[in-house]
C-alpha cells in the first residue's frame, strides 16, 4: 500500500508544480511586449520562420 | 471486493512482475512525452502569433516577377487608393539584409518613428553582432556605400518569438539598405475601415491587377492556425513513430497478458476469484500504469518546452538558422490533451482486459498446463 500511496503523491505534487507555474506565468507582460512590437512592424512572420529556405531564395528583382 | 486487501494485492501483483511492466510504462510515457511536447510548441507559438492579427492590416498587396517577390510601386497605390471602401493605405519597407560575416539573414522592417540613424534589433540579431564586436554601431554594406547606424535598443526577449532576428529602421534607411528607390516599396498596407467589405475589396484588387499577391487578414490568421501542418513532411514522419511505438506498446501488453500472467489467472480463478474480480485486478494495475505514465509524461513535456525551452526540438518548429532564445508562453490546450488521454489509455487497457477476460473464461486445467 506504501507503493501506491507514494506514487499517488508524486503525481499529485507534479500537477501541482505544473499547476503553480502555469497560473504564476505572467502573461500580460509578455503579450504587451509582443503587441508593442506587433504594432511597430506591422507584417508579422514567425521569427526564424519554419520555411526558412524560401526566404532566403528572397531577392528584389531588379 | 474493490478493498484495501484487494488493492494493495494489485500493486504487490505489479511490483511482482515490474520488469515487464517497467518496459509498457517508459514506452507509454514516451509516447504522451512527444505527442504532448508537439502540441505544447505548437499551441504555443500559435497563441503567440495569433495575439499579433490586431497590429495587421486588413490587406497586404505584393508585387511578385518572376515568382518571386519585388517592388510595388506608387502607380499602384495611386491607382489602388481609388477603389471605394479603402480608408488608408500605405507603402511599407521589409525585406531582408545578408550578413556575410556570419552567413545570416537579418530581416529589416521599416518605422516611421525610429531615429535616422539608429536601429532596435532582436536578441538573436544582437547576440551576432556582439560576436562580431558590432556592439555600439552596425555597418549596412550595400552596392555602392556604407551606411553606419548606432544600435538604439535591443527588443525585449518577451517578444522573441516575432522579433528574434528583426532590425527596425528608419522607413527611409530601410529603403537605402534594401536598394530600394523613394517610389518603391516592399508591400501596400490597405485600411478598411468594415471587415465585411475586405473580400470584395481584395477581389477588385485582383481583377485590377491579376499579378498581385493579394493577402487578406482571414488568410493569414488561416496560414497562423495551418502553422504546423499536420500531414507536413518531418510531422508527419513524428506521428507516425509515435503511432509505431504505440502498436509496439499494445503488443507488448497483449504478450505479457496471453504469457506469463496466463497461469496466475488461472490460479486466481482456481482459489475463487470470480472473472469480474480477474478483469478488475487487471483493470486496477494497467489503470495504474497508464495513469501514472500519462501524468509523468505529460509534466514531463511541460517542464521541457516551457521550464527549459524545448532543446533539439524547437529546431523543428523555429529553424536553426539564428539563435534562438525563444521562450514559450505557457499554454495548455485541455480539450487535446483530453483526446491524448482518451486515444491512448483506453487501447492500452482494453488491449489487458480484453486478453485476460478470455483467459478467464477458458478453461482453468487447459490455462494451468
Amino acid at each position: 500500500m506504501r507503493l501506491i500511496n507514494s506514487l499517488t503523491l508524486l503525481l499529485f505534487v507534479l500537477i501541482a508544480v505544473v499547476f503553480v507555474d502555469y497560473i504564476s506565468f505572467d502573461r500580460a507582460y509578455k503579450n504587451s511586449q509582443i503587441e508593442l512590437i506587433a504594432s511597430k512592424i506591422g507584417y508579422i512572420k514567425l521569427s526564424t520562420n519554419f520555411k526558412n529556405d524560401s526566404y532566403k531564395k528572397f531577392v528584389y528583382v531588379k | 471486493m474493490l478493498n484495501k486487501e484487494f488493492l494493495n494485492f494489485a500493486v504487490l501483483m505489479l511490483n511482482k512482475d515490474k520488469s515487464n511492466h517497467i518496459f509498457s510504462a517508459v514506452l507509454f510515457m514516451f509516447i504522451v512525452f512527444i505527442l504532448s511536447a508537439v502540441l505544447f510548441i505548437s499551441n504555443s507559438i500559435q497563441n503567440d502569433m495569433l495575439l499579433t492579427l490586431d497590429s495587421q492590416a486588413q490587406i497586404i498587396v505584393k508585387n511578385q516577377k518572376a515568382g518571386k517577390h519585388t517592388q510595388i510601386t506608387d502607380e499602384y497605390l495611386d491607382e489602388i487608393i481609388q477603389i471605394n471602401g479603402i480608408e488608408n493605405i500605405e507603402g511599407k519597407i521589409e525585406g531582408y539584409y545578408y550578413f556575410a560575416q556570419d552567413d545570416r539573414y537579418f530581416h529589416i522592417f521599416g518605422n516611421d518613428d525610429t531615429p535616422f540613424d539608429k536601429v532596435t534589433i532582436g536578441e538573436g540579431v544582437k547576440d551576432i553582432l556582439d560576436k562580431f564586436y558590432y556592439k555600439e554601431y552596425f555597418n549596412f554594406i550595400t552596392d555602392d556605400k556604407i551606411l553606419k547606424v548606432f544600435i538604439d535598443k535591443t527588443i525585449p526577449k518577451e517578444a522573441n518569438i516575432i522579433s528574434n532576428d528583426i532590425m527596425i529602421l528608419n522607413t527611409q534607411k530601410a529603403s537605402m539598405v534594401l536598394g530600394l528607390d523613394e517610389n518603391e516599396y516592399s508591400y501596400l498596407q490597405i485600411t478598411i475601415p468594415k471587415d465585411s467589405e475586405i473580400d470584395f475589396i481584395a477581389n477588385k484588387i485582383k481583377f485590377i491587377y491579376p499579378h498581385l499577391k493579394i493577402e487578406t487578414k482571414e488568410q493569414l490568421q488561416s496560414n497562423i492556425k495551418h502553422l504546423f501542418y499536420y500531414k507536413g513532411g518531418l510531422f508527419m514522419i513524428l506521428y507516425i513513430v509515435v503511432l509505431l511505438s504505440f502498436f509496439i506498446l499494445l503488443k507488448n501488453q497483449i504478450d505479457n497478458t496471453i504469457g506469463t500472467s496466463r497461469k496466475d489467472i488461472a490460479i486466481l480463478r482456481a482459489i475463487g476469484y470470480s472473472i469480474n474480480n480477474i478483469i478488475l485486478l487487471k483493470f486496477i494495475q494497467n489503470i495504474i500504469i497508464s495513469l501514472g505514465s500519462y501524468t509523468i509524461g505529460v509534466v514531463g513535456a511541460y517542464i521541457y518546452v516551457f521550464k527549459l525551452d524545448a532543446p533539439l526540438l524547437k529546431y523543428l518548429f523555429l529553424g536553426s538558422e539564428i539563435s534562438n532564445n525563444i521562450s514559450f508562453t505557457p499554454t495548455i490546450n485541455f480539450e487535446i490533451l483530453f483526446l491524448i488521454f482518451i486515444f491512448t489509455i483506453i487501447p492500452f487497457l482494453s488491449a489487458v482486459i480484453l486478453p485476460s477476460w478470455k483467459i478467464a473464461i477458458s478453461d482453468i486445467n487447459e490455462a494451468m498446463r
